[in-house]
């Protein structure tokens, strides 16, 4: 599947030709901005026309006269109609546009395009699927507007996990929600490689006024984690009521007793991580392996316990 | 000639008779098949052909008879959306929701695209991730609660019998069915049911109040469960409060003290899930009282310096 990539050439083809030929003429921008086709690419897509003779015959000819400014149909073929939507995959457009107006609810298309949706597919309980808003601070809005003038920000940066702040220079790819958490993709000038960055740990965030050219097809963002040669190799044990940590982080399991006690691998740049996430568990997570782990655990809940002596303050 | 040019031969061949067609009749009828020399080769290329077809939607179907080859059609699937009337602004503003969301691998963006006839530019800058959809299951509880038909599933080593769905909801990126079960409203992992059965007798049950939202959608996991609730108030330092104020849930009572730190005042159910949270900020973050919850905090610490070497 791409991501947050313009489709494939065969199928931006089947997508405008039909389009074309339904319109008869269009402006170039229209089709920019519907298909994200540039001019090159409409040419070489119907220039592909001329080669399928099996529509080509003196009584179906193709032939459209395109200038910078638009595209005219001067002659058309019968062309293989688009087939109709799958049941699926009409509920697959309705969850799709319930969660856009979660995030954004002032999109009177999309509004009305969910309430046909929800009405023919749901038509006894459209309240049955609900899909919260996801609606992120309103840092997450102002990234986005930085993501879409492909400008470079300079942000003030709290580390989640080892609670560290930073300053960095990211060229801004993509904002996104995963797991109910917003995330910011891009490329970081500062540490010279691609992070993400999650958004509610951005304190501050400026642009810096200067541009940026996105990459030609977007990497998509890390859903999990892929251990480098430096990083820190800690064993969990983690017993049934903490079993919930090895689906939300990303670690092996390695063996798992009659009990139900589960040994799990995990690899982090820092030990800090690992240390939190067993303060984190308490009882039910213990550090099996990994030395620095350990050292760090010791660190963080002394700095906890510190807190708690003598009354609250 | 190219691959482009060589699937659009396939699919207007297809799409100009109703006719069913062998692979040979097919070869006969288009050259770029023919010009393998390796008929091994050629047959290689028709099969992958045929999946690029169909993964831009296009339903390629085969049929086997008794005797004989195979023979294939492109079918027309009913159009779920084709009786919608839906307008051209509002394919192109699904168009865009459909490219924005990530429901996982079982669904193919691009097909549902050339299917809405656009894919706008915009997508690239924004997705959401709602988790891995199985489009099946959902469908057909979501078809179960329309119907009022009961379900029966496979859910943490044991089969659930006459269950009533009663929603589907999305929660940070899982599926839950939200169902009655033995007289009891619960939420149960959509990716966890085994087994699914719909009951095909209909009207078997009614639905609760719209108006009663799902626990799920409104708590936090330490504000559900069985336990007593304690009422419960930490402070953040002024240094930690700028991040920790978004993270908190809509239910706390929030004060802003005059050298910035923040009192919050949370009723707890679940303990454990409490504790958890609120070392997510550690060091940050004090639980002021009640002082039943203070050393709670100090064994639950405790303890995870004491399995530091088991």
């Amino acid at each position: 599947m791409s991501y947050g990539q313009p489709v494939g050439n065969l199928a931006r083809l089947l997508m405008v030709v039909p389009w074309l030929i339904r319109e008869g003429e269009v402006r170039i921008r229209e089709l920019e901005h519907r298909f994200a086709v540039r001019l090159d690419q409409l040419v070489d897509d119907m220039e592909a026309l001329n080669e399928v003779d099996l529509f080509v015959s003196p009584e179906q000819r193709f032939s459209v006269e395109i200038t910078e400014e638009y595209v005219r149909v001067l002659e058309a073929p019968n062309f293989p109609a688009t087939p109709g939507f799958h049941p699926f995959e009409a509920m697959a457009c309705l969850i799709s546009a319930k969660t856009v107006l979660g995030i954004t609810a002032d999109l009177p298309d999309l509004r009305s395009a969910a309430e046909k949706l929800e009405k023919a597919l749901m038509p006894e309980d459209a309240g049955a699927l609900r899909i919260p808003a996801v609606t992120g601070p309103a840092m997450v809005r102002r990234l986005r507007e930085w993501t879409i003038a492909r400008e470079v920000v300079r942000l003030r940066y709290r580390s989640t996990d080892k609670g560290e702040l930073s300053d960095r220079v990211v060229e801004p790819w993509q904002v996104y929600q995963w797991r109910g958490v917003w995330y910011l993709w891009g490329y970081c000038r500062t540490k010279k490689q691609r992070r993400r960055y999650r958004v509610d740990g951005v304190r501050r965030a400026a642009s810096t006024g200067e541009g940026f050219n996105l990459p030609r097809r977007i990497p998509p963002p890390p859903t999990d984690y892929r251990p480098g040669p430096d990083d820190h190799r800690v064993v969990f044990a983690i017993r049934p009521a903490g079993r919930w940590i090895t689906e939300q982080y990303p670690m092996r399991v390695l063996s798992e007793d009659g009990e139900g006690l589960v040994l799990a691998e995990f690899y982090t740049r820092d030990p800090r991580i690992a240390a939190r996430l067993a303060l984190r568990l308490g009882p039910d997570l213990s550090i099996a392996e990994g030395d620095r782990a350990k050292q760090a655990l010791g660190e963080l809940a002394s700095a906890v316990l510190d807190r708690y002596e003598g009354p609250a303050r | 000639m190219r691959k482009r040019e060589r699937l659009l031969n396939l699919l207007c061949l297809l799409w100009s008779s109703k006719r069913r067609f062998t692979r040979d009749e097919i070869f006969r009828r288009m050259a770029p098949y023919r010009s393998y020399e390796n008929s091994e080769t050629a047959r290689r290329t028709f099969e992958r052909d045929k999946a690029s077809l169909r993964k831009v939607g296009f339903d390629i179907r085969t049929e086997q008879p008794d005797e004989g080859p195979a023979t294939y059609t492109l079918a027309q699937p009913q159009d779920a959306l084709g009786e919608m009337d839906l307008s051209d602004s509002e394919r192109v503003a699904l168009a865009v929701a459909v490219a924005m969301v990530n429901l996982g691998d079982t669904h193919s963006v691009d097909r549902t695209l050339v299917k809405l006839g656009a894919s706008p530019q915009a997508m690239a800058t924004v997705k959401v991730n709602v988790g891995v959809l199985e489009l099946e299951k959902v469908n057909d509880l979501l078809g179960a609660v329309q119907s009022r038909s009961q379900v029966f599933f496979d859910y943490k080593g044991r089969r659930r019998e006459r269950v009533e769905p009663l929603r589907v909801v999305n929660h940070r990126g899982r599926w839950y069915l939200q169902a009655r079960d033995e007289g009891a409203t619960k939420t149960f992992r959509i990716d966890r049911l085994g087994g699914l059965f719909v009951s095909p007798r209909e009207d078997m049950y009614d639905v609760m109040p719209l108006s009663e939202e799902p626990s799920i959608l409104t708590s936090e996991l330490w504000e559900i469960g069985e336990d007593v609730p304690v009422e419960t108030t930490v402070r953040f330092d002024a240094g930690s409060a700028w991040y920790v104020r978004p993270l908190l849930p809509a239910t706390a009572r929030i004060d802003e003290e005059a050298d910035g730190s923040l009192t919050v005042v949370m009723w707890v159910i679940n303990r454990p899930a409490f504790l958890g949270w609120l070392l997510n900020f550690a060091p940050d973050g004090e639980i002021i009282a009640p002082p039943s919850m203070r050393t709670g905090m100090v064994e639950w610490v405790t303890a995870s310096l004491q399995g530091r070497g088991r």
